[in-house]
């Protein structure tokens, strides 16, 4: 080792320091490449097939475990306190369905016509039930939790619709000035309406819209009677 | 005879340490040009060995070599032919060859029992 150091060698060495660094490179980059699936369509499907029955699986322990929970708490309440939770229940889906008066914090959209409009008396039908149905969709569409027009409240069979020169409203004819009352955020709704344009919508109408932002604010529940043609309550098979 | 071996040793560690990586679609032309590197390196162990050593062809076919390389690797992806495929067959045949020299040399020096210092 103790000689002196041919220029050669040197060279070697620059040349193998530059190899040895584009190796290191290479194997750097090499190691970054991710892992590539080499399945099949068949192993693919397979697996997936296999992850799909565990997942099955899985659920039905989940249910079992509910179903336990709930017959342990169930086993827990008393018969008059089961009562209780089936009044409760019927209630709470009641107020769902709509057929409950809420109080909640909402707004009022009142609709009216402009005064001092002679040809108005020619048409009394401007608005017709689309334009309430537009109203309505963009109010659902951004979550409102209840909606009622001139107090009919709207449920999920509710229908608007023209017949003749008036709108029915839950078969119920109803007159302008509309007041459609609503129960929601009134920070979202109020601003969402305005973006559809609606105030443009019902100035071509010769109507303008005014809102009205109340802390607390009753909508009606719905008042007639329900007829299902075609539905018939499951009966549970006895165990 | 140490000296490159503890280059190539340094070179391995240094591009380790500094954590440099390329995009994965300059991969060919690095692997290309490593090749050609290597194939090099041993072209210039076997004519030292031979003492037939020129510096300037040694240096000057390294550069060339591995620009060669990478130009045919380039070409061959601009016209849809492999010609990185032809690269790695030429020096990789070479590099045999020129190993299997060395390793004869290296047998003969050893067997006639006078050794020579790199």
């Amino acid at each position: 080792m103790g000689k002196k150091i041919c220029p050669v060698t040197l060279m070697m060495t620059g040349i193998c320091i530059v190899i040895g660094f584009m190796i290191a490179i290479q194997f750097q980059t090499n190691q970054d490449y991710q892992y590539t699936d080499t399945r099949d369509m068949n192993e693919i499907r397979v697996s997936l097939q296999r992850e799909r029955e565990r997942s099955e699986f899985l659920l039905q322990e989940i249910s079992k475990h509910d179903q336990l929970l709930y017959e342990y708490e169930m086993s827990m309440n008393r018969e008059d306190r089961i009562t209780d939770i089936m009044e409760q229940e019927l209630e709470r889906l009641r107020k769902i369905g709509g057929f409950e008066d809420i109080v909640e914090e909402g707004f009022v959209i009142r609709i009216t016509s402009v005064e001092g409009e002679k040809w108005q008396d020619m048409h009394s039908l401007l608005i017709y039930d689309e334009d309430l149905r537009f109203v309505v969709n963009e109010l659902n569409a951004y979550g409102a939790k209840a909606i009622a027009i001139n107090n009919q409240r709207l449920m999920s069979t509710s229908a608007i619709r023209n017949v003749g020169d008036k709108i029915l409203v839950n078969t119920v004819p109803i007159q302008p000035p509309y007041e459609i009352k609503v129960i929601g955020e009134h920070s979202i709704l109020i601003p969402a309406l305005k973006l559809a344009g609606i105030e443009q919508y019902f100035m071509v109408a010769n109507y303008e819209v005014s809102f009205e932002v109340e802390d607390e604010i009753r909508v009606p529940g719905f008042r007639q009677r329900v007829q299902l043609h075609h539905m018939e309550p499951v009966k549970e098979e006895s165990e | 005879m140490w000296l490159p071996i503890v280059g190539l040793l340094i070179g391995i560690a240094f591009g380790l340490y500094s954590n440099v990586t390329i995009p994965p679609e300059y991969m060919h032309y690095l692997s290309i040009a490593v090749l050609a590197a290597l194939d090099t390196l041993f072209g210039g162990l076997r004519a030292h060995l031979q003492s037939n050593f020129d510096i300037t062809v040694f240096v000057s076919g390294f550069f060339f070599n591995t620009l060669l390389a990478g130009g045919l690797a380039f070409l061959g992806i601009y016209l849809g032919i492999d010609l990185y495929l032809a690269a790695i067959f030429a020096f990789g045949v070479r590099l045999f060859n020129n190993m299997a020299i060395i390793r004869r040399i290296l047998f003969h020096r050893l067997s006639s029992g006078k050794q020579q210092d790199i």
